[in-house]
């Protein structure tokens, strides 16, 4: 070693594994590109205070940040696609009619502490839906991820939901003790949550169960029994019963749909559903997304807006196929056959030059070549 | 084993041993399952579908944090110096320590800026001094925290307590409890869901004196 290390976290990305990234990357965009999403490009790096209002769960100590030595205003390297998404339709799709459907992909970057087992840079793949309220927005998205899980063969996915607005009114209803009650709710501190709401009217029933509120159909049953008190609560329980079923008569198995009541980030930046799609092979979500109906008049266009990410660091990891370096059709050696390696290339072939004869056994141990010319 | 299977991280020592106690008080593993005595690190139940793993206490929820456990026993004090993000469900009572200030009991014991205090606990050490308006300088070490201000290193000690022996033998005094701390029953945020069935039983089987 030269001591000439790379920052930490950052990330390389070695040949094999490359591959399959690709791979991955392009199976999720051809399918997002059947819905009808329009591919745009967007920065690495922006403005600071453009992100910190607009970013979900945007935190100093998570971002990696410098100096525009123009205007001295402080930039980061992206956290995050979905504000310049919203900022891009804000201001250039003005003439489009809606709903629109953006679709982007590439790295997002944060500022990981030491030793933990995580890189800084995560490749991901996104879309945003704007301009449509229904319940077929928010539809479409889970059935385009369900459909780019199956297009890569990948199993076991479990698709996790939260409403926010649904969380905001419980926490509403915590009254006085809300701060509190947020904070346990947020660890699902049952024992905790229970010494601190300790009578028994309906609403304080519902604020002690609702921690372990987190399951199946069951649990969306139990809820809308519990939540008959609160008309709010009823009209958000029922459209995630509502969204299930939808789900159900889609293709989706009512087993892998759960529904947890008591999610609570991101309550300021979401006003609808929140999802998930998590795997029990790894910590991390393989996608996440949700409903965010007040971020793009941030950017001077209100607009409803929802959308879905995927992590591909993360679905590479529970990816089981077998994906192998590409063989190069022909290894040429000698600089003397300099000239044939292009007459090989017109003729379609992937060709591998090396001037130096005698490295020819050296370099098979490298690469897989399928023929050789020297 | 299968992807069902509950993965439990526990605290190798008198943590793990009590956890174990009450998991079979209440059915969640049975007898014959996890044998201290062995150097084993995994402990596989086949009848309930449930695996321990035997780490170190500091690391239990990193492992938890990570999804590598499902669910997992802390002690609340290391649980608050991590501030890991995990789901705290349950105080399951036991394992009870005290994380306390100590000086040498011949020296001046009152609180002065800049000075240097000794720990396995820094962050809930700085978090502790900034709450009482004094700025310190902690020092991460890793055990006999006791030697450091006798040696000069530090001028106090955060460290856990409980009877206070080892403190008197070694000419310090226990001067203010920080934290009082028990072991809690702790969750992976996404194996919470993916899982939801196991989980949800377990808490409530835990739950439920």
């Amino acid at each position: 070693m030269t001591g000439k290390m790379m920052p930490n976290a950052a990330g390389n990305i070695a040949p094999g594994r490359s591959v399959k990234m690709n791979k991955i990357e392009h199976s999720i965009k051809d399918t997002i590109l059947t819905y009808g999403y329009m591919e745009i490009f967007l920065p690495v790096y922006e403005y600071y205070y453009i992100l910190k209002e607009t970013t979900f769960n945007f935190k100093d100590e998570n971002t990696i940040r410098f100096i525009d030595r123009n205007t001295g205003k402080s930039l980061v390297l992206r956290p995050d696609f979905t504000p310049q998404a919203a900022r891009y339709f804000a201001n250039y799709m003005a003439d489009f009619t809606l709903p629109a459907r953006v679709c982007y992909n590439g790295r997002v970057f944060r500022n990981v502490n030491l030793n933990k087992g995580v890189k800084s840079e995560l490749l991901q793949v996104g879309v945003e839906l704007y301009g449509d309220t229904k319940i077929d927005a928010d539809t479409e998205l889970l059935m385009l991820a369900k459909r780019a899980f199956a297009n890569l063969y990948i199993e076991g996915c479990k698709y996790v939901f939260g409403h926010s607005a649904f969380t905001r009114r419980a926490l509403e209803l915590a009254g006085e003790k809300s701060t509190e009650y947020h904070k346990l709710l947020d660890a699902k501190n049952v024992a905790s949550i229970k010494k601190l709401i300790t009578g028994d009217s309906e609403p304080e029933k519902f604020l002690t169960y609702l921690p372990k509120a987190f399951g199946g159909l069951e649990t969306i049953k139990q809820l809308i029994e519990m939540t008959a008190f609160d008309k709010e609560l009823s009209e958000h329980i029922s459209y995630i019963k509502d969204l299930f079923e939808n789900l159900v008569e889609l293709g989706f198995d009512s087993e892998d749909l759960v529904f947890d009541a008591s999610e609570s980030r991101g309550l300021d930046y979401y006003t609808g559903i929140t999802f998930d799609v998590l795997h029990a092979e790894v910590g991390e979500n393989l996608a996440g997304g949700g409903r965010y109906d007040n971020l793009t008049k941030n950017f001077g266009r209100d607009v409803p807006a929802c959308g879905i990410v995927f992590n591909i660091e993360e679905i590479y990891s529970v990816d089981k196929s077998d994906i192998k370096l590409k063989e190069i059709e022909w290894l040429v050696v000698g600089r003397e056959n300099f000239a044939k390696c292009e007459h090989l290339r017109d003729e379609g072939y992937s060709v591998f030059f090396a001037g130096d004869k005698s490295e020819k056994s050296e370099l098979q141990k490298s690469y897989s070549f399928r023929n050789i010319l020297s | 084993m299968n992807e069902n299977c509950v993965n439990v991280a526990l605290p190798k020592g008198r943590l793990a041993e009590d956890t174990i106690e009450l998991f079979l008080k209440k059915g969640i593993t049975n007898e014959g399952v996890v044998d201290f005595n062995s150097r084993r690190l995994t402990f596989y139940d086949e009848k309930n579908n449930i695996k321990f793993m035997m780490v170190r206490n500091m690391d239990v929820s990193t492992y938890v944090e990570h999804g590598a456990a499902d669910i997992g026993v802390v002690g609340k004090d290391i649980l608050l110096e991590s501030g890991s993000d995990v789901y705290e469900y349950l105080d399951l009572g036991f394992g009870y320590c005290r994380l306390c200030v100590a000086g040498m009991t011949d020296r001046d014991l009152s609180y002065r800026h800049d000075m240097v205090v000794a720990t396995k606990y820094p962050m809930l050490t700085k978090n502790f001094f900034a709450g009482k308006g004094v700025f310190v300088e902690t020092i991460k070490l890793y055990g006999s925290i006791e030697l450091s201000p006798i040696v000069g290193l530090s001028d106090f000690i955060v460290d856990l307590v409980s009877t206070g022996q080892t403190l008197k033998k070694n000419g310090l005094m226990e001067i203010e409890t920080i934290l009082e701390s028990t072991a809690r029953l702790i969750g992976n945020k996404s194996m919470a869901k993916v899982k939801y069935q196991r989980i949800k039983e377990i808490i409530d089987t835990v739950e439920t004196a």
